[in-house]
């Protein structure tokens, strides 16, 4: 009588919606090592539609010692073959097939995901991750020629609830209540109401509202503290509620910073996305605030005006918001978008990437970084080089170490660094591209992650490098 | 590079989602033997992330499956499958000393802290993982380091008073809660904050019209013309009245049948009959109810599970046991440890490594004061051991179990009921039998770990030294902010306390001079009772 959902913990994160997407993902993996593998892994499991794998190679001794994916008894087959028929093994629902090719043409194809497995890779077309271990160290490159994110799922949920700025219905509910009663009266009043209260006592005393962060926690709260005079601490719940939430009362503005962070196209009919932006900035010319959001918090009190407040008076604003909106997009986006857009105008996120031929050509300069992150990715740049005019990795050889470290000395000047520790070079010739599977356990399981929110656009995926330091077991973000 | 640790012996408790991708990580090592341990069997809804399991391994033993596929990946991993609990009988502290370090792979608090605590007894070295959705992290955990334990963490439940759930629901989720209740007082015969009577329970109409109909709510329901449905199927719209009720009723009446019940959220027919509770307590009360998945996810605290993280925290976890058995001077190594966490911030870091706390000397899971004894439980009374383990710590002494005082020197009338008892009276046979001791003058804490051995009716001890030193500290959990570096002199006292590693307790016969009152404030460990998370309610 088990369930037979076998996606059930993971549906829980990205929902039906984000299921449908990754199951009808296709993923291009470009190379056998393990890392890319284990990227691969990672999606096959929660199940990804569709898989294409290419490597020109076969299985050697080498693979059967660093990759847990390719069993002991292949030497010799094609590693695109046996690496695509142990992951499709592990999971009925996906598809797939393999291409033994050295050149392989991406464009003929539509991809959701290009997985560049060691390898630099410069394709613009489709969301691309691009992975590189090396010895202890790992690099992880995001690309995404179109990034405009709605659901971008933070970790704490921000409401909409116009206690600063009420609208007409709610303003006459607001100024309706009085704050005398018995008990039971009393320590039921819904914390929003308290808050809008607190505001206007504040707003009479002070001739002012709070703006500083010690008005609105000490001398707010004492405003708040105050509409409860002479009620037993026991009845005081929702007061104490209402301290809980006081940024409630003045997060009206919020949805300001997510909308001006994003810029608008010129052909603006092309994309759902930047419908629904234009609409939003007409609706906030036209209503002064953007159509409100149905997410309502839990509160303390009676479940008669707990129903009331949501279902009646946000309620029926909330519906008469999204017509008005929906009427602004000109019935060239579907409600069911819509309404995810509305819930979510908190919130919206745009990345522009970096391209990689940029960063090849020019990586961003770092001025403050905490840890030794940014050093590996210069002396990772440095050893690709190195592989780049050798055709080998450099070794602990006398003649490798002062190659590279000419090389290093390069790089660094590219990016304005001074130098770099000789410690870390010698440990870096100490590699000799050593590819170890714990690493690309750790990297392949970031990056399977990344992938999942470029294939259901949700959550905000990383901007634009992540550099895993193995000796530590730390890693940081940098934008190249 | 080359991992053979031919004299290593590992032990892995817990063979799901971190196990699997454990055993990926070592398939290319090689050990002197590789336990592992798991009393779970495959469900479906494992299989998104332990992918040493296929569908066809359904219902069959982790351990034994995975040591079995593995066979064929790693055959130099010379893997020994245990299909058992980790705390249940034949796996005491002598099983647990045969191993160098321990892996743990689990995925609840109490199994954690049970192998934290006989580890840290044995000082045995231990690494730790855990995942939730895409935030996880590892430890690692030493003798003279902070233990799993040291620093409980806050419990994150919320809590909601019972009239709330009772008479006025305002969400749905107090109705998943109410739900809950109605299914473990109907069908687990267990106590519950609802009123379960004035009803006929092997009449349906009986219990719904007592559930669902009535003057208090604000929306009565009646019972309607209805078909049964078996398996919830709504998930384009939303269901009627009527296929509601038909829900409702197949699922009553299929529970009832099949009488005493423990909630499981991954049978379907549980699931069903909560989210039928569910929806017409939210029509009851006008209330928008949550979707289907919601419902689920509210009535089993289900973690969110994926591969990936799993895979991340698992490799961090190899990491630091590397660090370990490659580090010959262990006495340093140790007080380097730092505990790695990989959250999804948003910010800059993805991988955290943090510099441990130090150990809290008052966690009684870890504090080195240790005594052992082994005595045959059937020939030994209570009185005498007592009276013995007096002579060796020379000091009049309490005795109390789970808060209660069974033995109190000062009041002798306390002691009667069991001082004539043989000790197989109190305490199980086959398992060791872990007693806090805690002087009541708090001159010192001592951990008493008392086994049966038959025939041994002579009483023997052994301990560590006894030290009062470690009570010296101020508790760090009210300084936890200021000072979370110890100052020298602690640490000096720390260092005073003698910390050894016991593997055979035998050798260690050390009596204390000090004079001591013990404190029995911990039932023998048994079996982790399955811990049912119902959501803690105040009446």
């Amino acid at each position: 009588m088990s369930s037979n959902d076998k996606y059930d913990r993971q549906v829980r994160i990205w929902g039906p919606h984000g299921q449908t997407k990754l199951q009808n993902a296709r993923v291009l993996l470009l190379g056998c090592d393990p890392v890319g593998v284990e990227t691969l892994k990672n999606l096959v499991l929660p199940g990804i539609g569709y898989v294409v794998i290419v490597d020109s190679k076969v299985v050697t001794e080498s693979d059967i010692e660093n990759n847990f994916f390719i069993p002991h008894d292949t030497i010799g087959q094609s590693r695109a073959k046996v690496v695509l028929e142990y992951l499709l093994e592990m999971n009925q629902d996906v598809k797939g097939e393999w291409h033994q090719v050295e050149n392989f043409d991406v464009k003929e194809q539509h991809y959701d995901l290009i997985i560049a497995n060691e390898q630099r890779f410069s394709e613009t077309k489709f969301n691309l991750i691009e992975l590189q271990t090396y010895g202890l160290v790992g690099r992880m490159r995001l690309y995404s020629p179109k990034c405009h994110i709605i659901e971008t799922k933070p970790m704490n949920q921000k409401y909409d609830l116009r206690i600063f700025n009420p609208f007409q219905e709610l303003k006459e509910y607001f100024d309706s209540i009085e704050f005398e009663g018995d008990v039971d009266y009393l320590s039921h009043i819904p914390y929003i109401v308290i808050l809008y209260k607190a505001l206007q006592k504040y707003h009479k005393e002070k001739g002012k509202y709070p703006s500083t962060f010690s008005e609105k926690h000490k001398d707010f709260k004492q405003v708040i503290l105050s509409l409860c005079e002479g009620l037993e601490y026991q009845y005081t719940g929702n007061f104490y509620e209402a301290i809980d939430n006081i940024d409630q009362a003045f997060n009206s503005e919020n949805w300001k910073n997510s909308l001006e962070s994003i810029e608008i196209e010129q052909d603006v009919n092309e994309d759902q996305y930047f419908v629904l932006i234009s609409a939003l900035r007409q609706f906030v010319q036209i209503h002064g605030a953007p159509p409100l959001g149905k997410a309502f918090p839990d509160m303390k009190c009676f479940t008669q005006t707990y129903v009331h407040l949501k279902n009646t008076l946000y309620g029926t604003k909330v519906e008469k918001d999204f017509q008005a909106f929906q009427a602004l997009c000109q019935n060239k986006v579907d409600d069911e978008t819509i309404r995810l857009f509305i819930e979510n105008i908190q919130d919206l996120k745009s990345i522009t990437y970096r391209t990689i031929q940029q960063e090849l050509q020019q990586p961003n300069e770092v001025e403050d970084y905490d840890n030794d992150c940014y050093i590996w990715y210069i002396l990772l740049r440095s050893v690709n080089e190195f592989y780049n005019t050798n055709n080998r990795w450099p070794t602990q050889e006398k003649g490798d170490t002062q190659q590279l470290q000419e090389i290093v000395d390069k790089q660094c000047r590219l990016v304005n660094v001074d130098s770099i520790p000789e410690t870390h070079v010698i440990e870096i010739c100490r590699y000799e591209g050593a590819k170890l599977h714990m690493i690309a356990s750790v990297l392949g399981g970031m990056a399977s992650q990344e992938a999942v929110k470029l294939i259901t656009n949700q959550f905000v995926p990383i901007n634009n490098t992540l550099i895993y330091n193995g000796l530590k077991s730390e890693a940081s973000i940098f934008e190249f | 590079m080359n991992y053979n640790y031919p004299n290593i012996r590992i032990l892995m408790v817990g063979v799901g989602g971190i196990g699997c991708e454990i055993l990926k990580i070592v398939s290319k090592f090689t050990f002197q033997e590789f336990h592992i341990i798991d009393m779970d069997t495959i469900e479906v809804s494992n299989l998104n992330r332990q992918f040493l399991f296929r569908l066809e391994h359904r219902g069959q033993s982790k351990s034994l499956v995975a040591a079995e596929t593995m066979k064929n990946m790693a055959p130099q991993l010379k893997i020994i499958a245990h299909f058992a609990a980790i705390n249940s009988p034949g796996y005491t502290m002598d099983f647990f000393r045969q191993f160098d370090a321990v892996i743990m792979a689990l995925d609840n608090a109490e199994t954690r802290s049970y192998v934290n605590k006989v580890c840290q007894a044995l000082g045995i070295f231990i690494v730790d993982a855990g995942s939730m959705g895409f935030k996880g992290q590892a430890n690692a955990y030493y003798q003279g380091t902070v233990c799993y334990d040291c620093y409980p963490i806050a419990t994150t439940q919320k809590q909601y008073p019972a009239c709330t759930i009772r008479s006025q629901p305002s969400n749905c989720t107090h109705c998943v809660i109410w739900a809950k209740y109605l299914f473990t007082q109907l069908f687990s015969g267990e106590v519950g904050i609802l009123e379960v009577e004035g009803f006929d329970k092997s009449q349906p109409n009986s219990v719904f019209n007592k559930f669902f109909k009535g003057e208090e709510m604000p929306n009565s329901i009646d019972i309607v013309e209805h078909e049964l449905i078996k398996k919830y199927h709504f998930a384009e719209r939303k269901e009627t009245l009527e296929e509601l009720q038909g829900m409702w009723f197949y699922a009553y009446d299929e529970l009832n049948h099949l009488g005493q019940l423990q909630y499981d959220k991954d049978d379907d027919l549980h699931v069903l009959f909560i989210y039928a509770s569910t929806a017409l307590r939210c029509r009851n009360f006008k209330i928008e109810q949550y979707d289907y998945q919601q419902i689920k996810s509210i009535s089993g605290n289900i973690i969110h599970a994926i591969a990936s993280t799993n895979s991340i925290v698992a490799a961090l976890e190899i990491q630091r046991l590397l660090s370990f058995i490659e580090n010959h001077d262990k006495a340093k190594y140790y007080q380097d440890l730092n505990a790695a966490s990989y959250v999804q911030t948003g910010k800059k870091e993805r991988i955290l490594t943090l510099k441990a706390a130090g150990p809290n000397p008052l966690c009684n899971s870890c504090f080195h004061n240790q005594i052992y004894s082994k005595v045959d439980f059937q020939v030994v009374k209570v009185v005498d051991l007592v009276n013995q383990l007096k002579n060796y710590l020379n000091s009049e002494i309490n005795i109390v179990s789970l808060s209660r005082i069974i033995w109190d020197d000062e009041d002798e009338d306390d002691n009667s009921a069991i001082r004539d008892k043989k000790l197989n009276e109190l305490f199980k046979l086959d398992l060791d039998n872990r007693l806090v001791i805690k002087s009541i003058e708090e001159k010192f804490l001592a951990v008493f770990w008392l086994q049966h051995l038959a025939g041994q009716a002579e009483i023997q001890f052994a301990s560590t030294k006894i030290s009062d030193k470690l009570l010296k500290f101020k508790n760090p959990l009210q300084h936890k902010k200021k000072e979370r570096v110890r100052t020298q002199q602690e640490i000096k006292e720390l260092k005073e306390t003698e910390v050894m590693p016991i593997k055979n307790p035998e050798k260690f016969q050390t009596a204390a001079q000090k004079s001591t009152e013990i404190l029995i404030d911990e039932e023998p460990i048994e079996q982790a009772e399955q811990n049912k998370k119902v959501e803690l309610v105040i009446d």
